[in-house]
Order: C-alpha cells, then sequence, then structure tokens
C-alpha cells in the first residue's frame, strides 16, 4: 500500500526522509527509555462488601472498641470510608478517634471527627490520600469518645460472603470478642498504577504528535 | 496508483473490517443487559408491528429501531445474541462505507483512518454491541452525510435518494439523529445557495420529502415533549455538563483520553480550516461534519435549558461516524510516518475499548453464573419472588412472566416445590413471622447480580 510515499525522490526530500526517521527512532528509544515511575499515572479501583442487610453495633462508646482487621490490595488509598448507619446519639459533644494500626497494633495513622461532621445515614470519609503496604495486615480501629451517650450506629454484616475483598479471612471484633462471620460496612478506593501496557497508548500519542509537529514546522520552514 | 495498490488497500480494508466485526461479535455471548435494552426486549417480544408503533408512540424514542429488531426477531428468534447482532449489523454497515464511498472519494488512506477513528472512540463500541437504537443512528447519519457530499461533487440524482432515506430513516431511530438530519440538510442548502447563486429545487424537495413523511411522527414528538416537560429523568444541565460530554464520548479506563482526542480535535479543526483555504470541498466538508455534533449539541442544551432536560452526552451517538470521518479527512494526508503512529496509537485505543468492553459484558455481573444456577435448580413448578420492583421487566427477560411474582403479591400459602426469593435488600422486606406462619424454611444460596443490580438469592421451602 502506498501511505504517501513520495513517488520520485530527490536528493532533498531523501535528506529530509532520511532525518525524519533518524529523528524518530530517537523518539522511539527515548520513549522506551524512560522509566515508567517518572510518568506515573494513576488509574482507581473501588472494593466495597457485598449487599446484605446489615447490623449496627450498639454502642461504640465507653470502651467498646470496633477493630476490623484488613490486608490492602494496593499501595495507595484515594478513600477509606464507613457506612454510618445512624447518629441518633446527643452530638453537642465527643468525637469518633479512628486508627489504622499495623500488625504489631502500632499506630500508623490516626484521625479524630467531632460526631457533627457524621452522616446520618450515609458514607463517611475516614482517611484519604494514604499510603500503605500492599498484602500487609493492618486493623482499622474505631471509638466514640467523650460522648454523652451511646454515640452514632456503624454498619456491619456478619456473613462471611459479604466481606470486602480486604477483610476476606480476616478478624472484626467488637469490645474485645470476636464477630462470628462479621465485616465491617467499609469502601476502600485505591489509587494503583497503571499497567505498562497501557502506556503504549501514550507513547504513541506523544511520537505522533511530535512527528505531526515537525512535518508541518518543516512545512511552513519550506513555505 | 498502480493497480496492485488498489487491491492491497481494499483487501486490508477488507481485513480491518473484518477484524472489527469479529471483534464487536466475541462481545455478543453473553444474557448482560441493562435497563434499556431489557426495555427494547420486553418492547419487541411482547408486540405486533402496531403496538410497537403504539407503545413507542407513548415512549420518547420513534419505532423504526424496534421495528428492525422485531423483524430480525421474528426471523432469527428471540435469543439475546440476535438482538446483539441487531446492532452489530449497522456497524459493519457503517464500516463498509469506507470502502463504497471514502476510498474512491477521499483515498484509502482516509478509508483506514474512518474505521480505525470510528472504533477507537470509547463510546462506539460500547453501544455498538447493546440493543438499542444507537449504532443504526450513526449508520443513517453517516450515509446521509455522504450522500450529502456525493450530491455536491458529482450532482447526482442518486446521492440525493440516498440523502433522503437515510434522513428519514434518521428521523424516525433517534430524535436527535432527526436534529442531526435536519443540520446536514441546513449545511448542504448553505453550501448549494452560496454555489450555484439560486434556491436549489432538488435539495428543497429532498428536505419536503422527508419533512412530509415525518409529518406524523412530529405530532407524536409535539405531545411526547409536552407530557415530559418538568417530569423527565434528566438532570438539570450546568457548565460542568457541558464540559462532561467531552468525557462522556472519549473517556476511556486510560487516564486523560479525553485530553488525547480533544487534542485530535483540535489539530483536526485547524489542519481543516488550512486546508479549507486550498481545497474548499474536503475542508469545508471535514469541518461541516464537526460542526453537525456541535450544533446538535447546542440546541440539545438550548431546549434543556430553556424548555426542559431532554438532553445527555449519549445523544450525540449517532454523530460518531461523522466525527469519525472528520479526523480521517484531517489526518488522512499525513506523511508515513506520522500516519503510521497515528494509526498504532487507534490500535492501542481500540484494544483499550475492547478490553473495557469485554470486562464490562462478561465480567461486570456474575448473570451467568446465577442463570446457570436457576437452570439446574429450578423446577417447572417454583416460583421466583423479587422485592425490586422496578427490574420485574428485566427479570422477565430471564424467566417466563407465570414464574415470577412481586414478593407483596404473592401467596405463600399456594402449592409450590419451591420459592427463589431473589432479595435485593430493600424493602418491602420478607418478614420471619411470615415464614413461620407457613412453616417454611429460608435458605441463603447465594449474592449475585443483574444489571448492577447485587441481590441474595434464597430458597424457601417447606
Amino acid at each position: 500500500m502506498n501511505f504517501g510515499c513520495i513517488a520520485s525522490i530527490n536528493s532533498v526530500t531523501e535528506r529530509e526522509s532520511y532525518f525524519m526517521k533518524k529523528m524518530l527512532i530517537g523518539i522511539v528509544i527515548f520513549f522506551l527509555i524512560i522509566p515508567v515511575d517518572l510518568i506515573n499515572f494513576n488509574t482507581h479501583e473501588m472494593s466495597i462488601n457485598k449487599v446484605a442487610y446489615d447490623e449496627t453495633f450498639p454502642s461504640i462508646a465507653h470502651g467498646n472498641t470496633v477493630s476490623q482487621q484488613f490486608v490492602p490490595q494496593y499501595n495507595y488509598i484515594k478513600r477509606l470510608e464507613i457506612y454510618v448507619r445512624e447518629v441518633n446519639c446527643d452530638v453537642s459533644q465527643g468525637y469518633l478517634k479512628f486508627c489504622i494500626l499495623d500488625a504489631e497494633k502500632e499506630d500508623v495513622y490516626e484521625i479524630k471527627v467531632p460526631l457533627t461532621e457524621m452522616p446520618s445515614p450515609g458514607w463517611y470519609t475516614i482517611f484519604s490520600d494514604i499510603e500503605i503496604i500492599a498484602g500487609e495486615t493492618y486493623y482499622l480501629t474505631i471509638d466514640a469518645v467523650e460522648v454523652l451517650d451511646e454515640g452514632p450506629r456503624l454498619a456491619f454484616f456478619t456473613n462471611v460472603n459479604t466481606a470486602a475483598k480486604e477483610e476476606e479471612g480476616q478478624e472484626l471484633s467488637y469490645a474485645g470478642f470476636k464477630v462470628e462471620n462479621g465485616n465491617l460496612k467499609v469502601s476502600f478506593e485505591y489509587m494503583k498504577p497503571l499497567h505498562k501496557l497501557d502506556y503504549l497508548a501514550y507513547y504513541l500519542f506523544a511520537i505522533f504528535i511530535v512527528s505531526f509537529l515537525v512535518t508541518k514546522m518543516n512545512k511552513i520552514r519550506k513555505g | 496508483m498502480k493497480k496492485k495498490d488498489f487491491i492491497s488497500a481494499d483487501f486490508f480494508i477488507v481485513v480491518l473490517i473484518t477484524v472489527m466485526t469479529i471483534l464487536y461479535v466475541s462481545l455478543i455471548f453473553n444474557r448482560n443487559i441493562w435497563t434499556d435494552e431489557a426495555f427494547t426486549m420486553d418492547l419487541v417480544n411482547s408486540n405486533s408491528i402496531i403496538g410497537i408503533i403504539k407503545e413507542t408512540a407513548v415512549d420518547v424514542h420513534p419505532p423504526l429501531y424496534y421495528l428492525i429488531a422485531y423483524i430480525f426477531v421474528a426471523i432469527f428468534g428471540t435469543s439475546f445474541q440476535v438482538y446483539k447482532i441487531v446492532s452489530i449489523v449497522p456497524m459493519i454497515l457503517t464500516m463498509l462505507l469506507a470502502i463504497v464511498y471514502i476510498k474512491p472519494w477521499f483515498g484509502e488512506k482516509t478509508a483506514i483512518l474512518f474505521i480505525l477513528f470510528l472504533n477507537a472512540m470509547p463510546c462506539v463500541m460500547e453501544y455498538g454491541v447493546q440493543m438499542r437504537m444507537y449504532s443504526w443512528c450513526i449508520y443513517f447519519i453517516s450515509l446521509a452525510a455522504l450522500s450529502a457530499y456525493g450530491y455536491c461533487r458529482f450532482k447526482s440524482k442518486k446521492y440525493l435518494l440516498f440523502l433522503t432515506l437515510a434522513a428519514l430513516c434518521a428521523c424516525y431511530t433517534h430524535n436527535f439523529a432527526m436534529i442531526s438530519a435536519v443540520f446536514i440538510y441546513i449545511f448542504l442548502g448553505v453550501f448549494l445557495i452560496l454555489r450555484e447563486r439560486k434556491i436549489p429545487f432538488k435539495w428543497l424537495l429532498s428536505g419536503s420529502v422527508v419533512s412530509v413523511f415525518y409529518i406524523p411522527w412530529l405530532l407524536v414528538l409535539y405531545n411526547q415533549t409536552n407530557n415530559r416537560v418538568g417530569n423527565y429523568w434528566i438532570s438539570n444541565i450546568d457548565k460542568e455538563t457541558v464540559i462532561g460530554y467531552f468525557a462522556d464520548i472519549f473517556d476511556s479506563r486510560i487516564p486523560y483520553s479525553t485530553i488525547m482526542f480533544v487534542v485530535l480535535l483540535f489539530l483536526s479543526f485547524v489542519l481543516l480550516i488550512i486546508r479549507m483555504c486550498y481545497d474548499k470541498s474536503n475542508g469545508l466538508f471535514g469541518i461541516m461534519l464537526f460542526l453537525v455534533p456541535i450544533f446538535t449539541a447546542f440546541l440539545g442544551v438550548t431546549v434543556s435549558i430553556l424548555i426542559t432536560p431532554f438532553f445527555i452526552a449519549r445523544y450525540l451517538l449517532p454523530c460518531m461516524g461523522l466525527m469519525a470521518l472528520g479526523f480521517a479527512l484531517a489526518f488522512g494526508n499525513e506523511k508515513k510516518y506520522t500516519y503510521i503512529f497515528l494509526c498504532l496509537f487507534l490500535v492501542c485505543m481500540i484494544g483499550n475499548s475492547y478490553y473495557e468492553n469485554y470486562k464490562e459484558e462478561y465480567l461486570s455481573t456474575n448473570v451467568a453464573g446465577f442463570l446457570e444456577y436457576m437452570d439446574e435448580q429450578m423446577d417447572d413448578d417454583d416460583i421466583i419472588i423479587y422485592n425490586y420492583e422496578m427490574f420485574d421487566f428485566i427479570y422477565e427477560c430471564y424467566f417466563d412472566a407465570e414464574h415470577l411474582v412481586f414478593l407483596e403479591d404473592f401467596d405463600f400459602g399456594t402449592e409450590y416445590e419451591n420459592v427463589w426469593f431473589i432479595d435485593s435488600c430493600c424493602t418491602p422486606w420478607l418478614p420471619d413471622a411470615t415464614l413461620t406462619q407457613y412453616g417454611l424454611t429460608k435458605e441463603y444460596v447465594n449474592t449475585f447480580s443483574i444489571e448492577h443490580n447485587e441481590f441474595r438469592l434464597y430458597r424457601i421451602y417447606k
């Protein structure tokens, strides 16, 4: 097939063609040796519990800590959310304390949120843009601190089939006791690196644009 | 060009169309559908031709697509695959326009680019296999635009006839395809008036024929529009919505794909404007191709702001063939390497689009697992009850209506072997007291999903 090759090649066009070839080979090599990390594009992935009727903890105040063991799938959590079923408590005082602990129960992340910020009902983002190690075991602990009554009601499931991927085979405990087949209603949104093969689209697009602009500039230069 | 080149170019285009057809066909071997597709199946399966026309008159879309589907179903049966093939056929016909018109008129490079751009735009492959009318709209509008060009260039009545038929079909397929067809006529008319310095009679005649044949549905459209003012499902349009149209058309799983396509769109515009100064017909035609979707969107947005929200990005799908041709015309004259890299980029985007749609068609829900389980376990006397009332017509696509009962309408005292309860975890709930009253046992089976609605399946028995 004729892709627009010039039928009669004179010395000028031959030189240009040679130059174009060299330049494009250079661009291709340049893009191939750029470490993918330098242009590090990310994509999102969600992980959430399967559908079921949820239940609520009677109280997360007075030391009745909720602790959900989890194993993250990727290294960067864009958003970690929990589901608040209802806030039928006195919100004038107190806060919710959310912690992420590592396998040795050392604090990795901690945040305190006033009760007034809790939706009723709804998803609440407890952590955003946090780095974590994929495949390692962590604990998400939740306490209502300095509240005047039982605190807000958080949702969980008592069905092993509803666990989010991070909760599969992991333990949910309430007030120090294991909740049989329990898993907290949570949503993990990750930022994960794009697959290396996907970068091909960017490389080809960039090479096309450079090639396009060089061709046009040559045309303008020649008048 | 040598004869050998012609043969090889034709062969290459045919291979490209064949590969794309295989990709489309590979996406249809599933029973995954969403609400609108269930509506199509329900409408076509349970109505005669007259019934379809009557039903569409009280819905929002014109009847031609449903009538085409009706004919296919009458000949080939009511399987999901037949419905999906109904949508693939116009995609093949649109690609064949590359051989019939685009290659002879604009060259093989443009023809190849047309096919690549058409399928690389992320939204196209998604709707190319859906049981909806959009792929037919793409075909009719592309044919109308090419026929308009053919008439301008060759002044042949044949093209005017094709334009008339294609525009009329577009009008009877989708309301916004009708608007795009109107703009094709307007641009053609303006061009002819400026060129010939008089009102072109044949153009007027063609437009009049389309108008006269469309009048019966225009009255229906008027009533439909009036009935939906203030109570249509589309939400209000603001600045973000309009900017979001680009993402709706060009966004894919690869981040920034919208930006890449918008850059191509900008470069196309610049190239076509420059070309217009040298080669008036091609450059101007290319710009017109882009102006049709722009004007369609502008009118849709204006109507939505002034009257009631009627327009969403999906309604620009009929113009995707025009966009692909506009891109192809703009970049069809590029030098060898530039052209090859553009083609490779588009092939990459087609692969990306295919991967995304494959996941959507086969992996996004576990309908297959659910249906397989029910095929094995369900007896003839079994009843399926459900508590998500809105999904009744979707369940009817999978099971006989006589086996399906809404939870609140079901009498647990009747005779049955098993009751299968599709529990979408919404109201109405099935109270434990009811089960106790009739001495029933409820056994959890699994969590499945249909059309992104997850549900828990229970078997209830005595």
